[in-house]
């Protein structure tokens, strides 16, 4: 599918793609039928992994949603309002926010979006129907400010020209900003060994301060949190097309390990996207819970939540590995979660003289 | 012989000595200390324990301000005198504890024990000798007997309850139904024509659909002076439907396929098929009328059905006066 959206250019293609959705409710409208529309189940039930891929896409689940329910009706009619919109911005060679679409629909009366995730929501089912992706929509995220700095040139078509930014000299402490839309970029050269993607702001500081990108020439990722789509694209294209190694640096706990798994293997939300934003060759460096036996680093009390979040990892098919299982199980004996930035209990260089260097010649990166 | 004795029918025990509340006054005292949607109250025959004719009586309230999420309440009368302590010693609970009630659209969690919803359970005992557990006279003994009728009485009015319930979540489904009709559907096809450029498609077969009933749709075709009139019958339904249908006009007939039964009215004819459609069945009704132009036609008429099991027909009102 990520072959055809990346040929989809052409907004006729998107738009045929659109009508055709509407095309098929009309037809079933036609057929005395009463509208509906099959999707497949958005579940880790139904998530499969693919060989071919490496990634973990949607499997042949499907749900109905069909305008026999009053909750299916509206959606149904929303889908039909927000095809129309979509439709109307693709002929007026416009774009639109995620936002915007969402305040937009403010005049749609029954056709209103109730809360933004609603209208998000619509849209990744409109991209899984249509197998193609919100760009083609002409649809932006908000600004996720996500960053990165190492050796690496890119060549970037901005809407006021052509820019050529060294990552590393030609950039601010707060890096080069990822645009929304990474197909645009051109990688020019570099000489990175690696790129390390980083979960938190503070220990991407930490990392730029230490002069962690030079010495070990090293691209710095940072995620901010949960990795916006752009990203998670970036990485799969600076990993494929330049062949450099990434991994993964994240807090020791289950949010911090989906986030790898977004990362590495592809989201459950996103998953028919996988194929397009996952890392498969990603690799995770910790914090893992056997760090917190084996550094002794300070920690946290697992709350509840966390509790009920590794649980349901243990039943998550992505996280089926030997170690995976046994890392779970041990966070789950201990109780207890630690932070990137505990690693400062030995000093502030501790994490870029000892413990990185140490688990990346373990891990045979370095 | 004490077999025997249980399994023959004896007459009733003498209820005169007994004072029983009564469902009325059960009715009335719910109705006065509790704000709720429904009430069911009943009265069993006398019974006897140990040779002591007794009454038992139940009262059930529901919805209202009465709590959702906790425990229902359970209020214990005595010979007219309620029980305020020791519930949990008591015959009354213990009757409702072991029941269950799932079957009674109330949740239990574990599977017995005291339900909860928002329920309000009230029991009488009426009694000669109300066996006590205690001088203190806060609960009744688990007298086989009246575990047992108190059950019986309670399963009466919680009966009543789970039929209440039904007919509302039936209510319901219809009042969604409706929405989707004649709100977000209609909508829809205007939306969905709109952006293809299209004619909007009939919307009545898809509301029979959704509702499940029978179609009566009539399309006019034709030229010059003759026009074709095709009755289309459609049953989107899970059961036979059989119904009359009439079909009025001001117009000169020419002739009907199949053959209808024609009379006339006040210079209007009418005719009338008699129609029985099995799940899923289709029908044609053909006529022709002598007209120049676009006739003008009332809706059809359905006979002898319920008004919610047809789309597109005006139903007439029962007049059983008429019939044979």
């Amino acid at each position: 599918m990520s072959a055809k959206a990346k040929t989809a250019g052409k907004d006729e293609v998107t738009k045929k793609e659109l009508l055709d959705i509407i095309g098929e409710f009309y037809g079933q409208l036609q057929s005395e039928q009463v509208p509906y529309l099959n999707l497949p189940t958005r579940t880790k039930a139904n998530i499969e992994y693919n060989d071919a891929a490496e990634v973990w896409v949607y499997g042949d689940r499907e749900s109905i949603r069909s305008a026999k329910t009053v909750r299916g009706a509206y959606q149904l009619l929303k889908t039909s309002y927000v095809v129309d919109f979509l439709n109307a911005q693709l002929d007026q060679a416009k774009s639109s926010t995620l936002r915007e679409l969402y305040y937009i629909s403010e005049n749609w009366d029954l056709a209103k979006f109730r809360e933004q995730q609603e209208s998000d929501r619509l849209i990744e089912d409109l991209e899984i129907v249509s197998e193609l992706q919100r760009e083609n929509f002409h649809i932006r995220p908000e600004e996720d400010g996500a960053s990165i700095i190492g050796p690496i040139k890119i060549k970037e078509q901005t809407r006021r020209g052509t820019k050529v930014i060294h990552c590393q000299d030609d950039v601010g402490e707060g890096g080069y900003q990822i645009p929304n839309n990474v197909d645009n970029l051109e990688f020019l050269g570099h000489d990175a060994k690696m790129i390390i993607a980083i979960e938190t702001g503070g220990m991407k500081d930490r990392l730029i301060e230490n002069g962690f990108d030079e010495k070990f020439n090293a691209i710095i990722v940072h995620l901010k949190g949960q990795p916006a789509r752009s990203t998670r694209r970036l990485l799969k294209r600076m990993n494929e097309e330049l062949k450099i190694p990434v991994v993964v640096f994240t807090d020791g706990d289950p949010w911090s390990y989906r986030i790898f798994a977004s990362v590495a293997y592809g989201a459950i939300k996103s998953a028919h996207l996988s194929e397009y934003m996952a890392t498969p060759a990603a690799q995770f460096i910790g914090i893992r819970p056997s760090d917190i036996v084996s550094y002794e680093l300070p920690t946290d009390k697992l709350s509840d939540q966390d509790i009920k979040a590794l649980h349901s990892m243990l039943s998550d098919p992505r996280f089926e590995t030997e170690f995976w299982t046994n890392e779970i199980n041990l966070q789950l004996e201990l109780n207890k979660k630690s932070e990137q930035q505990s690693l400062a209990k030995y000093g502030l260089d501790y994490v870029t003289d000892k413990y990185l260097p140490e688990r990346l010649s373990e891990m045979g990166v370095t | 012989m004490l077999e025997a004795f249980k399994t023959v029918k004896i007459t009733a025990p003498p209820t005169d000595c007994l004072s029983p509340i009564g469902r009325d006054l059960i009715y009335k005292g719910l109705e006065k200390e509790y704000n709720v949607d429904f009430i069911a109250t009943t009265t069993r025959p006398p019974a006897v324990h140990s040779g002591n004719p007794f009454v038992v009586e139940a009262g059930i309230a529901y919805g209202g301000s009465l709590l959702k999420e906790e425990r229902i309440t359970i209020l214990r009368f005595a010979n007219r005198v309620p029980l305020l302590y020791q519930q949990g010693g008591c015959a009354i609970t213990h009757a409702i504890e072991r029941m269950n009630w799932r079957q009674y659209e109330l949740e239990q969690p574990g599977g017995n024990g005291i339900p909860v919803g928002p329920v309000v359970v009230s029991v009488h005992v009426a009694s000669t000798k109300v066996p006590f557990t205690s001088e203190s006279k806060d609960a009744i003994a688990d007298i086989p007997e009246i575990i047992d009728e108190v059950e019986l009485a309670v399963r009466n009015v919680a009966r009543d309850l789970r039929n209440y319930l039904s007919r509302q979540k039936l209510l319901e489904k219809r009042k969604e139904k409706e929405e989707i009709i004649k709100k977000v559907l209609p909508k829809m096809v205007t939306k969905v024509s709109s952006i293809l450029k299209k004619e909007e498609p009939d919307i009545m077969p898809i509301v029979a659909n959704i509702m499940g009933n029978v179609l009566v749709q009539r399309k006019i075709t034709g030229k010059n002076d003759q026009r074709k009139i095709t009755i289309r019958l459609k049953n989107f339904g899970e059961h036979t439907r059989t119904f009359k249908l009439h079909e009025l006009s001001k117009y000169e007939l020419v002739k009907a396929d199949p053959a209808a039964k024609v009379m006339e009215m006040d210079g209007e004819v009418d005719q009338i098929w008699k129609i029985s459609l099995k799940p899923d069945e289709e029908r044609m009704l053909q006529y022709s009328i002598k007209h120049d132009g676009t006739p003008e036609f009332s809706m059809p008429i359905a006979e002898d059905i319920d008004e919610e099991l047809v789309t597109g027909a005006r139903v007439l009102e029962p007049k059983r006066v008429e019939e044979e």
